[in-house]
């Protein structure tokens, strides 16, 4: 295979782990070969943003769709439950829905795992890995830890999967990854316990969230203590 | 995944453009009162649904995605945290964004380096032929062999000459 056909399944996810490692381990002894990587991602990333302008201006374009079904019988039957609810919404107006109190209080955790020195010329699959996390691109950050974690296990990078999962809106996804996390002796204790409240007020489940931030307040009384007071005061029992 | 789901995946990984405006009318009424009712502004949900639209087309494209549930579940996975992180910055008017705007200049993409700027607006002013050849080769991923599977250049050989010749001129661009 050819230098650039490399670097192009490189990039397009189609080497094994085995060329993958093979190619980072070259791209550390050799600053040519590292910045011809790094050509090769620029341009594909400036064509993509090229590309993007001409899809969304295509999308913009097209009109509203219509409604697929009639709805007023649903409507009608929709309002007869408003009205029987409304009473109960009433006593519980002062309440924020949980998946907005997600949206309030979620930011992903900054990396302190593995800090990323910019400009440096190679990097190693871990690097790339924080390095997309702290750019955002919370799908390659996925990706890459994902395949470390099936050479490796290390619950500080499982804690960085899930919350490159949990960016993207995989909750179930994320859920799975912070409950091997381990519960004790681990630096991200009770980080893991307020991400995992989060991940339930995500999923619009007040109960299973109240319980971690009960645990959270319980093991950790100075973390975030004021959010978490706020939310225990929100995901109260009626 | 519904035999309906692979046939319109199918033809998304083709660039077929009118299959990516069948999957965006056919999911934009159920994104947009998903949006609705987590309290976001019409304009600002059909401006999320276009992204996360995009997001999906664009993965799909480049080999980077994989969908295991149905089309709609993922399009509406991916634009449910999209609605509340819009809708997160919308209420707390977050200094981080008007950071970013401060220190990009007006017309800079977001999310792009000042090179990759460079080379996106290199890129387009390149002729079309150039455009299209390197498209497939850096955006898509396609081999030079299937490049020209899927196009009228003769041998490998000739598309290879062409795409040196494409970023010879993209380099002049930027030069200038």
């Amino acid at each position: 295979m050819d230098q650039e056909g490399r670097i192009r399944k490189y990039w397009h996810g189609m080497l094994s782990d085995q060329e993958k490692d093979a190619l980072e381990t070259e791209m550390r002894a050799d600053a040519n070969l590292a910045k011809e990587v790094q050509h090769f991602r620029d341009l594909q990333l400036a064509i993509a943003a090229e590309e993007r302008q001409a899809l969304k201006q295509q999308l913009g374009s097209l009109p509203l769709a219509g409604r697929r079904r009639r709805l007023w019988p649903i409507a009608a039957a929709a309002a007869v439950l408003l009205l029987l609810a409304a009473a109960w919404f009433l006593q519980r107006a002062d309440l924020t829905p949980p998946e907005e109190l997600f949206a309030t209080y979620y930011e992903p955790y900054p990396n302190v795992t593995h800090p990323v020195v910019r400009q440096q010329e190679t990097a190693d699959s871990l690097t790339l890995a924080f390095a997309a996390y702290e750019q955002g691109d919370y799908a390659v950050a996925a990706e890459r830890l994902e395949q470390l974690l099936a050479r490796q296990d290390d619950p500080e990078w499982r804690f960085y999967l899930a919350l490159s999962l949990l960016s993207q809106g995989e909750y179930a996804a994320a859920r799975a990854q912070l409950e091997q996390l381990p519960t004790a002796n681990f630096r991200f204790q009770a980080e893991t316990l307020w991400y995992r409240a989060l991940l339930s007020l995500g999923e619009g489940d007040k109960v299973t969230a109240r319980t971690h931030l009960l645990a959270l307040r319980e093991r950790a009384p100075d973390y975030e203590s004021a959010a978490v007071a706020r939310l225990l005061e929100e995901t109260a029992p009626e | 995944m519904s035999p309906k789901d692979k046939q319109l995946l199918q033809r998304l990984q083709q660039e077929d453009k009118q299959a990516l405006e069948e999957v965006y009318l056919a999911y934009q009424h159920d994104f947009l009162r998903m949006a609705r009712k987590n309290g976001l502004r019409q304009e600002d949900a059909l401006d999320v649904y276009q992204d996360v639209v995009i997001d999906f087309y664009q993965q799909l494209l480049n080999g980077t995605s994989t969908i295991n549930s149905s089309i709609k579940a993922y399009l509406l996975g991916m634009g449910r945290f999209k609605c509340y992180k819009r809708l997160s910055q919308q209420r707390q008017e977050l200094p981080l964004a008007a950071d970013r705007i401060m220190e990009s200049p007006a017309d800079q993409t977001p999310g792009l380096s000042d090179e990759q700027e460079q080379l996106r607006i290199g890129f387009s002013r390149l002729s079309p032929s150039c455009q299209e050849v390197l498209r497939m080769f850096y955006y898509r991923g396609l081999s030079l062999s299937d490049i020209v599977e899927q196009t009228q250049y003769n041998n490998t050989n000739t598309v290879k000459s062409h795409k040196s010749r494409c970023l010879k001129r993209l380099s002049e661009l930027i030069k200038n």
